[in-house]
Order: C-alpha cells, then sequence, then structure tokens
C-alpha cells in the first residue's frame, strides 16, 4: 500500500512544484531600475536612487541628463496612487506593469492600484540639466501641506 | 497488490488530483501573478502578467495593414456603446514599432495591462508598441451628446502618423438603447 503511494505523491509534488516553479521565473526582474519609489502611508519613499544633496521636505532624487533611466513605482498604501510630472510631458516614457493612464495639459503619469508595481524608462535629454521637475499624486498630493509629492533634479553626469 | 489497494490508489490519485485542479480553477491566474508570494512583488512590473480576457483586438501583421478582431468589429469599424466597457489588447506582430493613437483615448481613463511607450499630444493619445508586444486596454466608451460619435485610430509607423487610409481605423460609439435612455432619464 505504501509503495503504491510513492509516485502518486511524487507526482503531486511535480505538479504543484512545477506551477510554483513557473510564478517563480515570472517573478525574475527583468530590468534594474536606477530609482525605486515606494508609496505608502500616503507617502513616497524612495527605496533606491541618488538622493538630491538638496534641502526638500519631500522625496528627492537626482538624475543624470544624457542617460536612459528606468523607474520603479510601487504602490504598498491600500488606496490606488498617481505619479505625474511635467517631466512626462516633455519627454517620451516606455511603461510596462498594471495601471491607468494620467493625461492633462501639463503633466503625464500613471495611477497605480494598490499592490501594483509598474516600471517606466525614459531618456533625458542633455539640455535638461540644471532642471527641476515636481512630481505628485493628483488625489492626494496636490494641495499645500500634503506630503505625496516629490521632486527630480537632473544633474550633468558625473563622467561627462 | 491487492485489488482493493488498487483502487485506493485511483481514488486517492482522483482527490489529489481534484484538489490540484480545483486551486488551479478557484485562484484566477492573473490574481495569483499579483499577489503570489511576499509582499515585496515586483510581478504587476512584467509584461508576462495575463491580462483579462479582450473583447476586441487590433492586430498589425508583418508590414501590413491593421486588423480588427471581435464581434464589435465591421471591417476597418469598431463599434462601442457609450457608458460601457471594453477590453481592446492591441498586438503587433510587424517587425519595427508600431503605434495606436487616438483622440479617443484622451476622452476616458485608460487602464493598461502590458508594456508600450505612452504618446501624449494636445488632442489625442496613445501607445507605441515595439515588435512582439501586445498592451490590453480597458476603459469605458465615453458618452459624447451625440447618437454617434465617430473616432479614429491612427496605426502608423515609428514617429510617422498613420496617414494613409488603410492604416486608419474607426471607432464610431454610440448611444445606449432607446428604451435604456429613456430608463436614464426617468420619463
Amino acid at each position: 500500500m505504501h509503495s503504491s503511494l510513492v509516485p502518486l505523491m511524487v507526482l503531486a509534488m511535480v505538479l504543484t512544484g512545477g506551477s510554483r516553479g513557473a510564478f517563480a521565473q515570472a517573478d525574475a526582474r527583468e530590468y534594474e531600475p536606477d530609482v525605486i519609489l515606494v508609496i505608502k502611508e500616503k507617502a513616497f519613499h524612495m527605496v533606491k536612487g541618488n538622493t538630491s544633496g538638496q534641502h526638500s521636505e519631500h522625496p528627492a532624487f537626482s538624475l543624470s541628463s544624457g542617460e536612459e533611466i528606468t523607474l520603479e513605482l510601487r504602490n504598498e498604501d491600500t488606496l490606488p496612487h498617481e505619479f505625474v510630472s511635467p517631466l512626462f510631458a516633455k519627454v517620451e516614457f516606455q511603461f510596462w506593469g498594471r495601471a491607468t493612464m494620467v493625461y492633462t495639459y501639463t503633466a503625464n503619469g500613471l495611477r497605480i492600484d494598490p499592490g501594483e508595481t509598474v516600471g517606466l524608462r525614459f531618456d533625458l535629454p542633455k539640455d535638461f540639466s540644471g532642471e527641476l521637475f515636481k512630481f505628485w499624486c493628483n488625489v492626494h498630493g496636490k494641495l499645500h501641506g500634503d506630503v505625496l509629492q516629490g521632486e527630480i533634479f537632473v544633474v550633468k553626469p558625473k563622467h561627462g | 497488490m491487492k485489488p482493493t489497494d488498487t483502487f485506493l490508489s485511483i481514488l486517492l490519485f482522483a482527490r489529489v488530483m481534484a484538489v490540484i485542479a480545483g486551486a488551479i480553477v478557484l485562484v484566477p491566474q492573473d490574481r495569483t501573478l499579483a499577489h503570489d508570494g511576499a509582499s515585496d512583488n515586483h510581478q504587476g512590473a512584467h509584461s508576462s502578467a495575463k491580462p483579462a480576457t479582450a473583447d476586441t483586438e487590433i492586430v498589425v501583421q508583418e508590414g501590413g495593414h491593421p486588423i480588427l478582431k471581435g464581434p464589435q468589429t465591421h471591417g476597418q469599424v469598431l463599434t462601442l456603446v457609450a457608458g460601457e466597457p471594453i477590453v481592446l489588447a492591441l498586438r503587433n506582430e510587424d517587425h519595427g514599432p508600431r503605434e495606436f493613437i487616438s483622440p479617443l483615448f484622451t476622452k476616458t481613463e485608460i487602464h493598461f495591462l502590458g508594456r508600450a511607450t505612452g504618446i501624449f499630444r494636445k488632442d489625442a493619445a496613445g501607445f507605441r508598441l515595439n515588435p512582439g508586444d501586445t498592451l490590453t486596454l480597458q476603459f469605458t466608451a465615453p458618452f459624447s451628446g451625440f447618437r454617434r460619435m465617430y473616432d479614429l485610430i491612427w496605426c502608423g509607423h515609428d514617429g510617422k502618423p498613420g496617414s494613409e487610409l488603410q492604416e486608419l481605423l474607426i471607432i464610431m460609439t454610440e448611444e445606449k438603447q432607446p428604451h435604456a435612455a429613456s430608463e436614464t432619464h426617468g420619463r
């Protein structure tokens, strides 16, 4: 009796293990972000990236002009939040994941549901050096005192 | 092995399979991808995530013209009903990047799943897809105030808006049927 169970157990393990393997494969990140922003408790948190070095009450990071930037946004809050910036009205950005387009005359971006992660990739033109771009959530970051906002400083690349 | 043992083995095997099959059927695949494992998930950022089932597809094949597929399509025309949701898949099976740009995409909230480059213009918005990529859009057809509203989708090549007639698709958004409209207005 016990010997007849062994193949069944093996089969069950192979089947369940196989499906886990498929999910694990889907988990593998296909890119390495330059900046990771996590939205949590109605605020942006920079998990990875270069801090701007300038005094700011909101999260601020610097990006090098003339480079391709990959940014990852994770919404770990319980509400949908937006990541919108005038920068994305000036440069085209590639995105991947699940989100909602946010489109205005002066600023573009994405709305991300709780639990979702979205990647953005864009080229920063060289002549953007020295510019400052704000980013915010239209729902929770537009009014004075709202914390769901931040700043992007565009700097010259160190190597040139 | 006794016949009763064989019978019990088969019964046990059937139960194991039923449990596995039940788990696969009961858990929607995209939800599993989005929430499987630890909270530190990155799954949503992958184009491999399963999209919602598309009602309609726009497929651009090798060097050819865009093809509309689905029950709400007639040739180059896609018919929508104002106020009703639609799932529209854009698929680039061409060798080069292709764009799908429409004023319609500025008139309603567009939810997406997949990978593309956003294109934002003054009176139109859209998506550029690399070869082999699929982007699934989910939106509610907007109300226009007219019985029928026509919008174009330009399916051009990279950086060149579709100007040839064959590269244009038409979206016709109709008002709901009269009985539905009268219910809405309460008269």
